[in-house]
């Protein structure tokens, strides 16, 4: 019985790395940039969803939707301003500019909205469901739900719209994309709000749980760095599909092994995952001609 | 001479002056002079965390310390001469608590430093201090370290977890009935040393200890040690976490439907736990040192009027802002009782002479010239219908 409610707890905190898994794969799968920004941008807007909540007084969907709209503008502008300027740089300096406007966020958000932590409600509210001894919460059923759905969602968009189909051909190679009449700027933008939108919602959903406050997202995005590791950093599927083994495993290490070990778990596995097999369990090996 | 040569000799005469300024540097150091102190000014340090995840707590204690300490020095200052208070901002990093400091220390030149917050700047700088003989008041910690073994320099004020989790080990198997203890700790000294303090005290209180498990320090999930505590059939559970951490557990317990006693170690003792934790944190058990609850009492009274006028606001101060407080009290009444020929040792004599001093909010402070470890009695509160409340007008301490 406690392994079962293991699992399931493991399952809903995997959901919460998957989301925020997702948003970085996405970015890298159609910009070739690792956002390391993403938690951040993620934390910023989950502040903005608190302000239209408490400050402005909307009902709770409508903050999610404005949180959104802040989300995607956000994603363009920092696209625009600090990522398409350097395209021509190596992925290195693009990568640097991505920890810097991490702090940037960071530093802005706590100018703006303080230190404390709050309280932050969750999207839907109820008794948990009991199953015999199992426990499962109405928060963690939204949130695996929410999560299959956005996958299901990519999934079929990048492989059969044109909208992904651009996106894929973008990543390949921007010049013969340009060529063949893809507006690659447009496609470079929309990836960025996307990413970020995807971020904003991980962030809302994650928020009741950690708490609002600027650090909530620090612990997360590195377990959602280790979930797209371990899922293949070019795989979407492989994203949700290692946020749910990641938490599902921190789970089990800290009830058969050590609750000492847990932090040091993820971790570790980013480290076994790159030795034994880099491009992790559903990423494709990616040969490029120099 | 030729270029190569020249600039050997360049490169050598650099190094030498460098070398011969460094030992000048380090000969002018250890000469004990009263730095910090002038005809009519004293300079105090202090550090804790302004900015950053515990900022929270380092911009309350700032102002209850600098709050105190203006009236004091509205009231023409100690023995004639005003305080000056630099407070660095560390932002919870050793390694920035330990830069701050020395320049606190050899560039500002402070007199001594009070208070100093945080577990991990405390220790960091803890030697350091010790070796520079710079007064030390109000280590803002509960590690163990400052108070055993006695250092001449620091004075600590609140109970360090080691004892605490004795006496609350003690109180549970006293007024709890607890005869199966479960501890979830936080993987820092904070959780160290309450499961030692806990396990130390487990014979006299007759209680046993059926689980323990540690979480990190950043961690948000904590369903497996609510279900393997349940499991192993334990009826109280002591938290040695902090808020954010303390909070998650208890909505935890709430949702797995766990109903155990649950104590908590004093440093939770804030009104933020009841904000993040909700109606899940009615019950609680949480220790505390000072005697702040009786917001009607005349010394409260006269604390927030202090407070507020100072910080030019209107709101209620928060625990740690009558930390701030107390420890502006215990530096001003050593610094009265060093007297006007003002110098370090004076200080430290000074606060020895402490016997169970009361100030506004200090209460009962005693200083030995072989203790300095402060508060050693607890008194309890619960929290209840949202807000905390004193459960009994008796400290509790530990029987020797």
């Amino acid at each position: 019985m406690i392994l079962l409610q293991q699992v399931i707890s493991g399952l809903a905190t995997g959901c919460l790395y998957a989301l925020v898994a997702l948003g970085l794969v996405l970015i890298f799968k159609t910009t070739e940039v690792v956002n390391f920004a993403q938690g951040e941008m993620a934390m910023f807007c989950t502040f903005v969803a608190f302000s239209l909540l408490v400050v402005v007084g909307l009902p709770y969907w409508g903050a999610f939707a404005g949180a959104l709209a802040v989300a995607a503008v956000l994603g363009i502008l920092l696209e625009r301003l600090f990522i398409r300027p350097l395209h021509k740089s190596s992925l290195l300096s693009v990568l640097i500019m991505t920890i810097g406007i991490m702090m940037v966020i960071n530093g802005v958000a706590g100018w703006i909205w303080g230190f404390e932590p709050s309280n932050f409600p969750t999207a839907v509210s109820g008794e948990p469901v009991r199953l015999g001894q199992l426990v499962i919460t109405m928060p963690d059923v939204m949130n695996l739900a929410v999560t299959c759905v956005i996958m299901a969602i990519f999934y079929l968009v990048f492989k059969y719209s044109m909208v992904g189909i651009a996106m894929r051909a973008a990543a390949e190679n921007r010049v013969v994309c340009r060529l063949m009449g893809v507006k690659v700027n447009k496609i470079m933008a929309t990836t960025w709000a996307i990413g970020s939108m995807l971020g904003a919602v991980a962030g809302i959903l994650i928020a009741p749980v950690t708490f609002l406050d600027l650090s909530m997202m620090s612990e997360v995005i590195i377990k959602a760095f280790t979930a797209a590791v371990l899922g293949g950093f070019n795989s979407l599927p492989g994203a949700v599909v290692g946020g749910l083994l990641l938490g599902v495993m921190e789970n089990l290490v800290a009830g058969y092994i050590s609750t000492e070990l847990k932090g040091a778990f993820a971790f570790a596995l980013i480290v076994a995952v790159l030795c034994i097999r880099p491009t992790g369990l559903l990423g494709t090996v990616e040969r490029k001609k120099v | 001479m030729n270029r190569e040569n020249w600039l050997r000799f360049i490169v050598w005469a650099a190094v030498s002056m460098f070398i011969a300024a460094v030992i000048a540097g380090c000969g002018a150091a250890s000469k004990r002079t009263a730095s910090g102190v002038t005809d009519n000014n004293i300079k105090i340090g202090a550090f804790g965390a302004l900015s950053g995840p515990v900022a929270a707590v380092g911009v309350p204690v700032r102002k209850g310390f600098e709050a105190y300490i203006s009236y004091i020095n509205d009231q023409g200052g100690v023995n004639g001469r005003k305080l000056e208070v630099i407070f660095e901002d560390d932002q919870f990093n050793p390694a920035n608590t330990l830069a701050a400091v020395k320049k606190l220390v050899e560039q500002d030149k402070v007199f001594a430093i009070s208070p100093g917050l945080g577990t991990p700047g405390v220790l960091a700088t803890l030697d350091y201090l010790a070796d520079k003989q710079v007064p030390f008041i109000y280590p803002m910690t509960g590690a163990s370290q400052p108070a055993y073994p006695l250092k001449k320099n620091t004075f600590v004020v609140q109970p360090n977890y080691v004892d605490e989790a004795k006496i609350l080990t003690q109180y549970a198997a006293d007024k709890l009935n607890a005869q199966k203890v479960a501890v979830l700790w936080q993987n820092s000294d904070i959780g160290k040393q309450g499961l030692e303090g806990v396990k130390a005290q487990l014979a006299k209180a007759g209680v046993q200890l059926v689980y323990e498990g540690a979480h990190d320090v950043k961690d948000v999930d904590f369903s497996t040690h609510i279900l393997k505590a349940q499991e192993a059939g334990a009826d109280t559970v002591i938290l040695y976490t902090v808020v954010g951490q303390c909070a998650g557990i208890l909505k935890e317990a709430k949702k797995q439907g766990y109903k155990a006693a649950f104590v908590t170690t004093y440093i939770n003792s804030d009104l933020n736990l009841i904000k993040l934790a909700g109606d899940a944190a009615e019950g609680l058990i949480v220790a505390g040192w000072a005697a702040i609850t009786d917001v009607n009492s005349p010394d409260y009274k006269k604390f927030m009027e202090i407070y507020q006028k100072y910080n030019n606001t209107s709101e209620m101060p928060s625990g740690y802002a009558t930390a701030g407080f107390i420890a502006g009290e215990i530096l001003v009444e050593g610094l009265k009782r060093a007297g006007k020929d003002l110098d370090r040792e004076g200080l430290l004599k000074g606060l020895e002479s402490l016997q169970s001093f009361n100030g506004i909010l200090a209460k009962d402070i005693t200083y030995t010239a072989t203790d300095h470890s402060g508060v050693k009695s607890l008194i309890m509160f619960k929290i209840q219908n949202g807000t905390i409340v004193e459960i009994s007008k008796d400290r509790f301490a530990l029987k020797p």
